[in-house]
């Protein structure tokens, strides 16, 4: 737990070091105003020069108290029109499970890269939900008109 | 040249070094890499270590530096096979060509010289223990001129004196070799750190290198050539960063480099050594501060008093953004974070903390627009954020309330957000149209940023920092200022999570929005467009202040609506109607008539963004939602219905021209009338759409109170009474467009959206149509159309949630007939991903609510189910094998249901028992792929726990010609079996599932379980 608290710690003052143009992450505070560390609002941009430019992406990151041996929970809220993406909003990306590709070096910095990189790049062998999927592999240009309007009704600032 | 192309090496000394100066000739191109090759084939054989010598021995520097570098080879691939002979006499030989390098008269240059350094940190990495005083038998050679044996380096005389004959040349080169060093070893992972036990070998040497450091450097050195004194300030950064590695590792305390933290601070004025200087102080405040000693803070704040620092922090407030200015507010930040507490405290009673805090203040108000031009206002933030974030964890932590330095603290806070709201306003339009996009974007996230710095110390200072914006905002209505009327608004906006039931928000927002803000925007005609996008924004944050003040909201609504029609507002305006209108619904209804002539007038502009009309449709219904009595909204409904139904027939009249001329028609003016087709499809489309945002607008809201006696469940008003003819309206409209674009996707699942509005209504209403009405348009599909899936899944919708409608049984009956012939045309679900998916789930559910339709289908038609779901189960495709993997466990939970019912499922269950237990045995036998192992286990626990012949099921499977490992055991599966079924469909079979996949994969899986 203490070691999950120091990490995160670390994470936030990296993250205000440096982090990439157009995104955000910060902890939450709770109602009382305390902040908590373990649940962060993130905002992830759609790349330039893709179908996702100009989007900003509203993302909760949830550290579990093993973290950073556990990886922490993606979820896009409102759960985000994305081939990867579960119903629920989850993000389903190799780096965040904990049997493919995470490693508790991993940082939040390339978390939301990874999820950046993701909105362009589905990954058709983990569908993770029906909607965006089907569209994205039987009727392209219908699954890029759908992504525009995502886009446009989740504008940058 | 021959060799290169046979395999055969070159022969002669010159044709290596001409293979090694055409390797560092510009422009090889393509036959670098064979070079590489046939020279790394060289270094790596038994001649490697003559070669180094020979090539070290040249003429040529970049052979010379490759001679260096085939002794890095040798050493970190033979260093195991040397003798203790050996090993001794490479160091030897690798210091006497230091020597002979750096003898004036030599000539060598400096990168056959520093790559030597690498070559002896190297050695230093493989033979530590048995050359610990690398740097003083360095020093000594040195002074000899020639090399002496290690063992011979007790009989030398002390460092001192050593360092006294040193020669400033050889000093720079014992700088680069430490420097190296310890970089070098701060490389090593923790593991080979403690293997090799790198800090007790390298720790010995530190008071050698800090008096050669000092003998540059220090308050007491001689003068210096500046080479010498960068290189040795470069030499104690590196020690620096090694120091707190050591501390990292062990706890390790290099006590002797702390002499050298004063000298490093004062070489700050010194113009040769302050860029690396500053580096190195702020990195030790950032990340290592506890190396530095109280008398070198006290130090270092004296030093910013000075003038040196006064004038290099002008030059920076001034605008000066160079490299050297940056670096100077950057050690400013740095000495302030590491000092945050204590600035915060004596903020007030220490005046060097006053003046230094006023300093950081500052730094948020250079010259120049943020991150376009003044590079240091986001660095400067990210302290004040800090420094707030350490005053609100103050707060929380004490029981007493407020310490007394806080309001000490608080004004210079309130002095940085003023900084910070001067910073945040936009430059001119043009100006910011033309900077490129990476700077626009920055500017935006430091908007943000200072907007979480606001956030955070509201925590603080309650709701009376939001006085500060309030009179700005009347300041700049009255001097008609916008950027710094806009930079107001934008930052009460970002108040709105905090000012959020606090018991003085009204009396606060009423300021802000009257008398002047409204007024000023419904008075005035050339508003900029960035003061309505904020107050369209602010509008949205703060629409629950205007329930409460109805007063207000004509005039509100009125700007909103002018906004609505500028495309580049658009999209603001109609969330703040959609907002405003939902959250005032009960105060707007006499404003319903005003608002259905606005939207009328609206209408007839044809360039009107569709997500105005969709935002203004949705404010108005949820207007409507609100009102008395359901024969009351009749009027209203049917006037936006009108609206939507003459988009609708523009839509089909187009459509009907097109498909009367469509075969007569060629050439370009067959072009023109595709695009009349796609302008028929789109006006459908938005038509659809408007009905879905109408039936939004008409749900309930949420935190509306639910009388359960007083609501009529099942009043027939919308369906057969007064409101009929809106609802027949409605889906008559629906059907229409439906059947007339069955071939577009988009409107096919635009129809199933509004379907589903009605599906979730608890109530009766105008979208809650009888099942059957639904059904008929459901059923006008073909297997040819888009997006078949959305209507599959509507069905299943439609089904579920008219539980209680009289003739629910024939029309899931009609439907579940449909939904197998639509399973028999596709065959396998790798045909139709989509379909095959929707329509397993619609089985699913079918169970769930009706398991007597679907068991009572015919035998046949049971067989397409069952088999098809199936073929999922066992195929590639993870989104039908996880719906077929649901539709089993659900299948396989039905118990208990009245007799005959039940009798039929237990007989279905003797002929399908099998085929689920090898479907589910040949992906748990390996095809499967892992992560789908959990789904996989739900159905096979409910067999073992519900089917009694389960246990001969799954030995059959296991043990059939088809099982796909052919790795484990006839006495593995047993075991397997066994464990299975002891568990009784228990926690540990997802383990036990797992384990077994991995042992039938083989042991390359294993890393993965």
């Amino acid at each position: 737990m203490a070691l999950c608290t120091n990490r995160l710690n670390e994470e936030r003052k990296s993250w205000r070091k440096d982090h990439p143009f157009g995104f955000y992450a910060k902890p939450q505070r709770n109602a009382a105003g305390v902040l908590d560390l373990k649940v962060w609002e993130c905002g992830v941009p759609g790349k330039e020069k893709t179908l996702w430019e100009g989007g900003l992406f509203k993302m909760s990151v949830i550290f579990p108290d093993e973290y950073p041996t556990k990886p922490p929970k993606c979820k896009f809220t409102p759960p985000l029109f994305h081939p990867n993406v579960y119903p629920s909003g989850t993000v389903c990306l190799s780096i965040l499970n904990e049997e493919e590709g995470w490693k508790p070096a991993i940082t939040i910095k390339q978390i939301l890269l990874g999820v950046q990189d993701l909105l362009d790049d589905p990954n058709p062998d983990s569908p993770a939900q029906a909607e965006a999927y089907n569209l994205f592999k039987k009727d392209r240009a219908a699954y890029e008109h759908k992504v525009k309007r995502i886009v446009r009704d989740n504008p940058a600032p | 040249m021959a060799y290169q192309e046979d395999g055969t090496l070159p022969k002669s000394l010159e044709e290596v070094e001409s293979l090694i100066i055409q390797l560092y000739t510009p422009g090889v191109g393509s036959k670098v890499t064979r070079i590489q090759e046939t020279l790394h084939r060289l270094q790596l054989s038994a001649q490697g270590w003559s070669l180094a010598e020979s090539l070290l021995g040249s003429k040529e520097e970049s052979v010379r530096f490759f001679g260096a570098l085939t002794l890095i080879v040798k050493l970190n691939t033979d260093a195991k096979s040397l003798s203790e002979e050996d090993t001794q006499s490479v160091l030897q030989n690798i210091i006497n060509w230091l020597l002979q390098f750096t003898t004036p008269s030599h000539g060598a240059g400096p990168m056959a010289i520093r790559k030597l350094c690498s070559v002896l940190a190297g050695y230093f990495l493989q033979f530590s223990q048995s050359w610990t005083r690398c740097v003083k038998h360095l020093l000594y050679c040195f002074c000899l001129g020639q090399v002496a044996p290690y063992v011979a380096l007790d009989q030398a005389p002390a460092t001192d004196v050593l360092i006294q004959n040193i020669t400033t040349d050889r000093a720079v080169v014992i700088f680069w070799f430490t420097t190296t060093l310890v970089e070098d070893v701060g490389k090593m992972d923790s593991t080979t750190m403690k293997q090799h036990k790198y800090h007790q070998q390298v720790i010995p040497n530190v008071e050698d290198v800090v008096s050669l450091i000092q003998k540059f450097v220090g308050s007491n050195a001689a003068p210096a050539n500046s080479k010498v004194r960068q290189e040795a300030m470069r030499c104690f950064q590196a020690w620096v960063s090694y120091a707190h590695r050591a501390f990292i590792d062990n706890e390790l305390v290099l006590e002797p480099l702390k002499l050298l933290t004063k000298t490093a601070i004062m070489s700050l004025g010194d113009s040769d050594l302050y860029e690396i200087s500053v580096e190195l102080v702020s990195e030790m405040l950032s990340t290592f501060s506890r190396f530095l000693g109280q008398d070198d803070m006290d130090l270092l704040f004296s030093l910013f008093n000075s003038q040196w620092a006064q004038e290099r922090y002008q030059r920076l407030i001034g605008g000066d953004f160079d490299f050297d200015s940056i670096q100077f507010g950057m050690f400013m930040i740095a000495f302030g974070d590491s000092n945050v507490v204590k600035l915060a405290q004596k903020a007030g009673t220490d005046p060097q903390c006053g003046q230094f805090l006023s300093a950081l203040v500052g730094l948020l108000k250079a010259d120049g627009y943020a991150v376009h031009e003044d590079k240091i206002f986001v660095p400067a933030l990210e302290f004040w954020n800090t420094f707030v974030e350490s005053m609100v964890d103050v707060t929380y932590s004490s029981d007493h309330g407020h310490p007394p330095w806080f309001s000490t603290a608080s004004e210079y806070v309130m002095q940085g957000i003023h900084n910070c709201w001067q910073k945040i306003q936009f430059p001119p339009q043009e100006e910011f149209d033309s900077w490129d996009s990476a700077d626009c974007v920055a500017f935006k996230d430091a908007r943000r940023d200072v907007s979480d710095l606001l956030g955070s110390f509201f925590l603080i200072s309650d709701i009376q920092i939001l006085n500060l914006f309030i009179d700005l905002t009347q300041r700049s209505i009255i001097s008609r200022n916008w950027t710094e009327l806009e930079a107001s608004l934008y930052c009460i906006s970002r108040y709105a999570d905090s000012v959020s039931k606090h018991t003085e928000e009204d009396q606060y927002l009423s300021r802000v929005f009257e008398p002047s803000l409204v007024s000023l925007l419904t008075s005035q005609t050339d508003i900029p467009m960035r003061i309505t996008h904020a107050f369209l924004s602010l509008l949205r944050e703060y629409s629950e202040y205007f329930e409460r003040h109805s007063e207000l909201l004509p005039q509100v609504l009125n700007v909103v609506f002018t906004a609505a029609s500028s495309p580049m507002l658009a999209k603001n305006a109609s969330w703040a109607i959609i907002e405003l209108c939902s959250k005032c619904r009960n105060i707007l209804v006499p404003e319903l008539a005003v608002f259905l002539q606005q939207l009328s007038g609206m209408l007839t502009d044809p360039s009107l963004d569709s997500s105005v009309k969709e935002g203004c449709m949705q404010g108005i219904s949820s207007i409507i939602q609100a009102m008395a009595t359901d024969e009351s909204k009749i009027a209203p409904l049917e006037q936006l219905l009108h609206f939507i139904e003459r988009e609708a027939d523009q839509s089909v009249q187009l459509l009907r021209l097109y498909t009367s001329n469509q075969a007569t028609i060629a050439g370009q003016q067959h072009v023109d009338l595709e695009v009349q087709y796609s302008r028929a499809a789109e006006l459908a489309l938005v038509a659809l759409r408007c009905l879905e945002c109408v039936a939004k607008g008409l749900q309930v809201p949420t935190d509306a109170p639910f009388d359960l006696e007083q609501s009529d469940f099942r009043s027939t008003f919308w369906t057969t009474g007064g409101g009929s003819k809106v609802q027949h309206r409605v889906i008559t409209l629906i059907s229409v467009l439906y059947e007339a674009f069955l071939t577009q996707g988009d409107i096919v699942e635009a129809a199933c959206k509004v379907f589903r509005c009605g599906f979730r209504e608890l109530e009766p209403g105008p979208f809650v149509f009888p099942a059957s009405r639904v059904a008929e348009v459901l059923l006008k599909t073909a297997i040819q159309t888009p997006r078949l899936g959305a209507v599959i899944t509507s069905a299943a919708s439609l089904i579920t949630s008219h539980k209680y409608d009289e003739d629910i049984h024939n029309i899931a009956d009609v439907l579940t007939k449909w939904a197998i012939q639509i399973l028999q045309t596709i065959d396998l679900p790798s045909n139709d991903l989509d379909v095959a998916q929707c329509a397993i789930e619609y089985f699913n559910r079918l169970i769930i609510t009706y398991p007597g339709i679907f068991v009572g289908q015919e035998r046949e038609a049971l067989h397409t189910v069952f088999f098809f779901t199936l073929k999922a189960l066992r195929g590639s495709d993870p989104l039908p094998k996880h719906a077929a993997a649901d539709f089993w466990t659900t299948f396989a939970g039905v118990h208990n249901q009245r007799a005959p019912l039940q009798a039929s499922i237990d007989s279905l269950w003797q002929d399908l028992g099998p085929y689920l237990a090898a479907s589910l045995m040949h992906g748990i036998g390996g095809t499967a792929a892992r992560s789908e192992l959990d789904k996989l286990c739900d159905p096979l626990k409910k067999l073992v726990v519900g089917q009694v012949r389960c246990k001969n099921w799954l030995d059959l499977a296991l043990n059939a010609d088809d099982f796909p490992s052919s790795i484990v055991t006839v006495k593995e599966k047993a075991v397997f079996l066994q464990k299975l079924i002891s568990l009784r469909g228990a926690k540990g079979t997802a383990q036990v599932v797992r384990d077994f996949w991995t042992a039938c994969r083989g042991s390359k899986f294993d890393y993965v379980s």
